[in-house]
């Protein structure tokens, strides 16, 4: 390890919170983009379905 | 040729990029204070900047009407291949609304504090960056054809690929100010030049036809 | 040579994108998100300190990555475009829309993490360096792309933005070659990035593995879009109904 203790590798040797903002960003874009697939997969489920429900009847 | 004429009837249009080139670069002193170190300083790069926004104003909307009365369908059936026509177009509306440009270009670069030869060097940047700077934009414009004009899309469109000639025009200037040698600049600028006007053309008409769904 | 034909050919077919497309997706995600964690614990913890700027280099492991992502969606964007154009696949229009959001957010991300990277380096959020401006102007080439697509007729709209993105990708090293010329005119303070010395493995094995990490979960993300696309745009196709049907009742 790099580091002592798990206050020293949060801390990052004052340089923490612009480690830490910069993956956190990342980590928000990537479940953003998780988030964004999931709605967009139920919008297009739902158009097949009720297109299917409304040529039926 | 005809277009060269139609451009010069409507002299209020091709002039409204001159004028609008003029009001910029009028602004910049007076935005930023007459100081005349300043001005000197950054003298190219503003005459630059505001002839690439003139340039757009040009473009705005270039190829709209031919698309929507019906000339591009003559172009199309006429045996003139479609990259030569544009060709003319482009050039017909370079001269008419942005050689007046590149020609008061020099003056207000005297204006702001640049030495004579200086100011030489910019028009002759300006000579051979604009048209590169036009047939970039006009495929622009030849891809937003059939949407509506006045939106801020074509800069955004454009402006990305306008960066390497603004570079190289106002860096050329500047370094020529500050004393260096720019011939090799100079042959960049023309090298650009060449290329933009053997390979532009064609993609300028390739665009008109996927646009027109053609 | 017949062969090859067939395989080009049964990959522009959306069911077989679709059905297909998910064993690679999970691949990619596994993968990605696998490698993802391996490489970015090790960085993160277990890579020593640089001597030069301390810990905030660390960010290394998520901006280098996310910088090369950006610049090869770019140019796979591109290469689609030349597909939809020349070969005149319309799937590659789909994998251009799919990429697109991925991608502006990719290089949004590296113009951020360069950014915050830069306080601490340099004492300023923004410098007009070479990359950090070449990677702007990259992400308005992105949302030139994304902005054109609303701007025309549904039908003519795809190849439109093909064409502008191949447009693009030949100016981008024109671009990154000016700006870095531009660069040396304007070197005031000397703001270099990237002359460090070379690097220790402890340091350049994560590096690599956090960067093959972000390529597959780029695989993953736009595949991912793709196969939700496709069933957006196929609501008709009989191909889609019934895996709808099979999976979620009609």
């Amino acid at each position: 390890m790099a580091f002592d203790s798990v206050s020293e590798f949060l801390a990052m040797g004052r340089h923490g919170p612009y480690v830490w903002s910069s993956f956190g960003i990342a980590v928000v874009c990537f479940v953003a983009f998780a988030i964004e697939d999931r709605l967009n997969r139920r919008r297009a489920i739902k158009k097949i379905q009720q297109a299917v429900r409304r040529e039926r009847s | 040729m005809r277009d060269v004429a139609l451009n010069w009837n409507d002299l209020g249009a091709a002039m409204r990029p001159v004028m609008f080139f003029a009001l910029v670069a009028v602004s910049f002193p007076l935005g930023l204070g007459a100081d005349p170190q300043l001005l000197r300083e950054v003298a190219p790069g503003l005459v630059w900047v505001a002839a690439l926004l003139s340039v757009l104003l040009a473009l705005d909307g270039l190829f709209r009407d031919d698309v929507l009365d019906g000339t591009l369908e003559q172009w199309l059936l006429s045996d003139l291949p479609l990259s030569l026509t544009v060709l003319s177009r482009v050039t017909a509306q370079w001269i008419a609304h942005v050689l007046p440009v590149v020609l008061m270009g020099p003056l207000v670069a005297l204006g702001l504090g640049l030495t004579f030869d200086t100011a030489l060097i910019l028009m002759a940047t300006l000579a051979l960056g604009t048209p590169t700077v036009m047939l970039l934009g006009s495929l622009g414009s030849a891809l937003l054809a059939p949407a509506r004009s006045g939106s801020g899309l074509l800069g955004l469109l454009v402006l990305p690929l306008f960066i390497p000639i603004l570079v190289f025009g106002a860096g050329t200037t500047m370094a020529y100010a500050g004393g260096a040698e720019v011939s090799a600049q100079m042959a960049l600028l023309g090298a650009m030049f060449v290329a933009a006007l053997s390979l532009l053309p064609a993609a300028i008409a390739a665009a008109l036809r996927i646009v027109t769904g053609g | 040579m017949a062969r090859t034909w067939q395989w080009f050919h049964r990959w522009g077919s959306p069911p077989h994108v679709f059905h297909a497309g998910r064993q690679w997706q999970l691949g990619f995600g596994v993968a990605g998100f696998a490698l993802l964690t391996l490489g970015w614990v090790w960085g993160l913890a277990f890579a020593p300190v640089d001597y030069q700027q301390g810990n905030s280099y660390r960010i290394i492991f998520l901006h280098v990555p996310v910088a090369f992502l950006a610049q090869s969606l770019y140019m796979a964007m591109a290469a689609a475009g030349l597909v939809l154009l020349v070969w005149k696949m319309k799937i590659a229009d789909l994998v251009i829309q799919a990429t697109l959001p991925i991608g502006a957010v990719i290089t949004f991300l590296a113009l951020v993490t360069g950014a915050i990277w830069g306080k601490p380096t340099w004492g300023t959020y923004w410098v007009w360096d070479a990359r950090l401006t070449s990677m702007l102007i990259l992400l308005f080439l992105y949302l030139g792309g994304m902005a054109l697509r609303p701007a025309l007729p549904s039908d003519v709209a795809g190849r439109a933005v093909a064409l502008l993105l191949v447009v693009g990708v030949i100016n981008i090293p024109i671009i990154k070659y000016s700006v870095e010329w531009w660069n040396t005119l304007h070197q005031g303070a000397t703001l270099k990035l990237t002359e460090r010395p070379a690097m220790p493995a402890s340091m350049w094995v994560p590096l690599v593995i956090s960067i093959l990490a972000m390529y597959c979960l780029a695989g993953f993300w736009v595949l991912q879009r793709l196969r939700t696309l496709l069933l957006l745009r196929e609501s008709k196709a009989k191909w889609a109904r019934e895996w709808v049907g099979e999976k979620y009742g009609l």
